[in-house]
């Protein structure tokens, strides 16, 4: 009967073992995957340039005077 | 009372076979269960130590590979974004003296002071004093000026200075009655010149 509870216990176990380095594989895996386009999303290089430029400024600009002595 | 007895004599022959076959059955399940636990450990052996590394290192190189495509995208876009803002800047690169006229790279004194006594001039304002101060870490630098004049000569010296090409902001304005001469005010203007300054080009 002893005998019997132990290997009981002993399944379980090894069924919670596997399933457990079963989902920390996957997640390391899921890590690895996403790790690198994180890493690229936050990158300085790839910051947007906008190439809008507001010529009417330079309109309200010239219109503004400048004045001298 | 002899039928119980042959009964109890049967049985007493039997149990033990039962016993046995009882036993044996729960060494069976036994073993059954040892075999597959066994085989679980073995499976979490054989995924920690042979598995695990290899779907780590295929995971890192898709990652990998799946960022580098990202990049390259958004690196076309960038450059495409660059030529298109450097074929706007060519359009509009003679103009440039109008941006660095308006708000110049260097704090520029000696323009900022010209543009404020050549408005003061234009009205026949005499400043009785200018003050400059200029902070650390800011784009801007402060210019106090004091004068006493006529109201409508400040106002209009406000207005021009607040109209300057040059960017100026009127941070206050003080006027109070001057008692020595009548029909004049007391002006007390706080401005800030500003500038282009290096830190906040990057």
């Amino acid at each position: 009967m002893q005998k019997n509870k132990l290997s009981q216990y002993f399944l379980i176990l090894s069924i919670f073992t596997f399933l457990a380095i079963f989902f920390f594989v996957v997640q390391q895996s899921y890590n690895n995957l996403m790790k690198a386009s994180s890493d690229t999303k936050n990158s300085p290089l790839i910051r947007s340039v906008s190439p809008n430029l507001d010529i009417d400024i330079l309109d309200e600009i010239e219109k503004r005077q400048e004045t001298n002595l | 009372m002899s039928l119980n007895l042959e009964i109890t004599k049967l049985y007493s022959r039997v149990s033990p076979f039962f016993a046995y076959l009882e036993k044996k059955r729960e060494n069976q399940k036994l073993v059954r269960s040892v075999e597959i636990g066994g085989t679980f450990f073995l499976i979490s052996f054989f995924i920690l130590f042979a598995i695990k590394p290899t779907f780590l290192t295929i995971s890192a190189l898709v990652g990998d590979i799946k960022a580098k495509e990202d990049m390259t995208k958004q690196l076309k876009v960038k450059i495409n974004d660059i030529i298109q803002a450097q074929d706007l800047f060519s359009q509009v690169q003679e103009r440039y003296s109008l941006v660095e006229a308006s708000l110049p790279t260097t704090p520029r004194f000696f323009q900022s002071n010209l543009q404020v006594l050549g408005v003061t001039t234009k009205y026949q304002v005499s400043l009785d004093k200018i003050d400059y101060f200029m902070k650390k870490e800011q784009d801007n630098y402060s210019v106090n000026l004091s004068t006493s004049t006529s109201f409508s000569s400040a106002i209009n010296v406000v207005s021009d200075l607040l109209k300057n090409r040059r960017l100026i902001d009127l941070d206050g304005l003080t006027l109070s009655v001057n008692e020595d001469f009548p029909g004049q005010i007391n002006v007390i203007m706080p401005l800030k010149v500003y500038y282009w300054r290096d830190n906040a080009k990057k």
